[in-house]
């Protein structure tokens, strides 16, 4: 924050130990401890950091809920069953985060809002759902009806006025009265807290590609600190693909430079997988043999096309329809990129035109075939010849003449023909037009 | 008697696995799939294609035969398989590969946009396990390309075609096998430039027809009496 109302939002142990605060003005600050280093808050990176966690939680849960600036609320009751108890969740985030690089404090509860207000003023507390948990609510200063509600800073300061500093004491008073001074917003939001009222909230959805960047503090163009950064950002993937159940074989590594266009790296693996140290090897690899033109301002991290990980069943006779997910898997992910008609079988095609007699086909099905006695490579069009001269012919002619329905009409004489260089061609004579030469097949 | 008979003859006169000769190949824990030419079956250390590997045929042009080679190994396509044919120079001709009793629902031709999705292909490919055998026509690929594509065919079993052209001769490579092609009046000649294996300086010849059909000589200059006449009114 700026100008003369900023206030300080948290303090390290240095600053404390000088008796700054955490919600002391600057100005107070600075007088007390003129030494003082600020920093200013970034929206934009805290946007981000809670994204990231917000990834992370998707791993437990599909219901999570971003409450910006700073918390993610998740959905834990209906798969409890998954993981024993909220206790596993929690280590597991905890561990998630630190790998991440993230401080968090944590709290469960039975409703979203009463949690919200524990991991502010009681961290680490879980409460389960017993009748009459409401009561642990009541020691909460009256400031944490703030926390991810629609109480104005204006009404807490009213309650707060009238002597009145905890939950509790709040649930005392009156609900005509408050209801009366304007405080209505808090009746609601305290009955959204205990439950009385549904709370529904906004799910976060998971993005369908990875993008994520980190910005040096310094630009460098030493592999090590690049390394550094990458792995940062191999962790951020590692959790978005475990947030989709999901792994990847490829993902591509920006190199952003000032003025010069970004170096990219295309980070391939050999199979697909979750795992941040197959990448960062990889990185390592590529990065060591490359001379960068100009020293790296921002690595940006993207990916996509991922892979869903299937999980092995364990079947004790085996399972037959293995090979049939594969084949089908194989062709879903070759059409994913380069689409439906570019990835197709063969059939034939009751024609006598040779371009005709043969279709794009969907893999997989059986069509009644008519065999020919035809070369194995056919020219997608005829190619001209200036002579024959040097050919040997072999066999024909076969004359092919037909197709007037459909204004596609041929009249050609078909030879099997010997080229210099001792390949078989399938050569015909347009006896249309021109009674000119050309090639249509190798007998490959 | 020459002295190299009378040390073959001493070799012999051995108990067999005592003396281990040079020319001798080793033998392969995993077996190929034959060839379908027994000349070149005995020339590979497999006794046939070898699983799991890149197999580079290099040929000066698409079209002297190379499919002809592989007509056998592409008749045996399993069900519930794939044969991907990876960006082919011209288009594998349906009615002939019926003719070959090839099936034409396993074969799945993949068009990319460019070498690098190509090489991409190849890839999904050799790693799904789905493929029979995977064909590719690469127009370029450095040294590290084969060596990724080599890793994933190793890992999947999966045996790699890559047609190559004649300059790819003299570059390094982690194939397994690679054959040189060469039409030759009845058929194609192989010549071994690498297999798991002594080096050999023999030529093999084989004869397509033997599994193509058999084509009857007319007359090329008269008109189409002596031909087959297809007329459709």
């Amino acid at each position: 924050m700026t100008g003369p109302r900023a206030r300080l939002l948290s303090a390290n142990a240095a600053a404390q130990a000088l008796g700054v605060r955490a919600g002391t003005s600057v100005t107070d600050a600075l007088a007390a401890a003129p030494q003082l280093e600020l920093r200013q808050c970034d929206p934009a990176l805290e946007h981000e950091a809670l994204n990231t966690l917000a990834i992370m939680a998707c791993r437990f849960t599909p219901s999570v809920s971003l409450q910006a600036p700073d918390t993610v609320l998740i959905e834990v009751l209906s798969c409890l069953k998954l993981f024993g108890n909220v206790r596993t969740i929690i280590r597991q985030a905890t561990e998630a985060c630190q790998e991440l690089g993230l401080d968090v404090v944590h709290a469960a509860a039975p409703t979203p809002l009463a949690a919200h207000w524990l991991a502010n003023y009681a961290p680490g507390l879980v409460v389960e759902p017993r009748p009459g948990w409401q009561a642990v609510l009541d020691k909460l200063p009256v400031q944490a009806l703030a926390c991810g509600a629609q109480v104005a800073e204006s009404v807490i300061d009213l309650i707060t006025g009238v002597g009145i500093d905890t939950i509790g004491r709040l649930q005392a008073l009156p609900r005509e009265g408050l209801a009366r001074r304007q405080a209505r917003s808090v009746l609601d939001t305290l009955a959204r807290a205990q439950g009385h009222t549904p709370d529904p909230r906004r799910w976060f959805t998971l993005p369908a590609r990875f993008s994520a960047h980190i910005t040096l503090p310094a630009s460098t163009q030493d592999v090590e600190p690049l390394l550094f950064a990458c792995d940062r950002l191999f962790t951020d993937l590692a959790t978005w693909l475990k947030a989709g159940h999901a792994a990847t074989d490829q993902c591509m590594l920006h190199l952003e430079h000032e003025r010069h266009p970004a170096s990219k790296f295309e980070i391939i693996a050999a199979a697909p997988t979750q795992d941040k140290r197959r990448w960062l090897t990889i990185a390592r690899e590529r990065l060591a043999v490359t001379t960068l033109a100009a020293p790296v301002e921002i690595l940006r991290l993207e990916a996509e096309g991922t892979l869903k990980i299937q999980q092995a069943s364990a079947d004790l006779f085996g399972d037959p329809t293995q090979d049939d997910e594969a084949a089908d898997h194989l062709l879903e992910r070759l059409r994913a990129r380069f689409g439906a008609q570019s990835v197709h079988a063969l059939r034939t095609w009751p024609d006598h035109r040779p371009e005709k007699a043969w279709r794009c086909a969907e893999p997989g099905t059986d069509y009644p075939t008519l065999p020919g006695k035809r070369p194995l490579w056919l020219l997608p069009q005829p190619r001209p010849l200036q002579s024959v001269e040097a050919f040997r012919i072999e066999a024909g002619p076969e004359r092919i003449e037909t197709g007037w329905w459909d204004g596609e009409e041929v009249h050609r004489d078909y030879y099997v023909a010997r080229a210099p260089d001792a390949s078989r061609l399938w050569i015909f004579r347009d006896l249309r037009t021109s009674r000119d030469w050309f090639v249509h097949g190798y007998f490959g | 008697m020459p002295a190299a008979n009378i040390v073959s003859t001493l070799i012999e006169a051995m108990p067999p696995g005592l003396v281990w000769t040079g020319r001798r190949m080793a033998a392969s824990s995993a077996s190929g799939w034959s060839t379908g030419f027994a000349a070149l079956d005995a020339e590979l250390p497999d006794r046939g294609w070898p699983r799991g590997t890149i197999i580079e045929l290099i040929a000066a042009r698409p079209g002297i035969g190379e499919l002809g080679l592989l007509q056998p190994m592409l008749r045996q396509t399993p069900r519930k398989r794939w044969v991907s044919w990876i960006s082919p120079p011209m288009l594998p001709y349906a009615p002939a590969l019926a003719e070959a009793g090839i099936p034409l629902s396993r074969m799945m031709v993949v068009d990319t946009r460019d070498n690098a999705a190509s090489l991409w292909a190849c890839r999904q490919a050799l790693g799904s396990r789905a493929c029979h055998t995977v064909l590719a026509w690469l127009s370029r690929i450095d040294t590290s390309g084969l060596r990724r594509l080599q890793l994933a065919a190793e890992t999947s079993g999966t045996p790699l075609f890559l047609f190559r052209p004649e300059h790819a001769a003299v570059q390094a490579s982690p194939a397994a096998l690679r054959l040189q092609l060469e039409a030759n009046p009845d058929g194609l000649r192989v010549r071994i430039l690498k297999r798991r294996g002594p080096p050999t300086a023999d030529v093999v010849h084989l004869n397509l027809n033997a599994h193509t059909h058999a084509v009857d000589r007319a007359d090329p200059a008269g008109p189409a009496a002596s031909g087959h006449y297809t007329r459709c009114v």
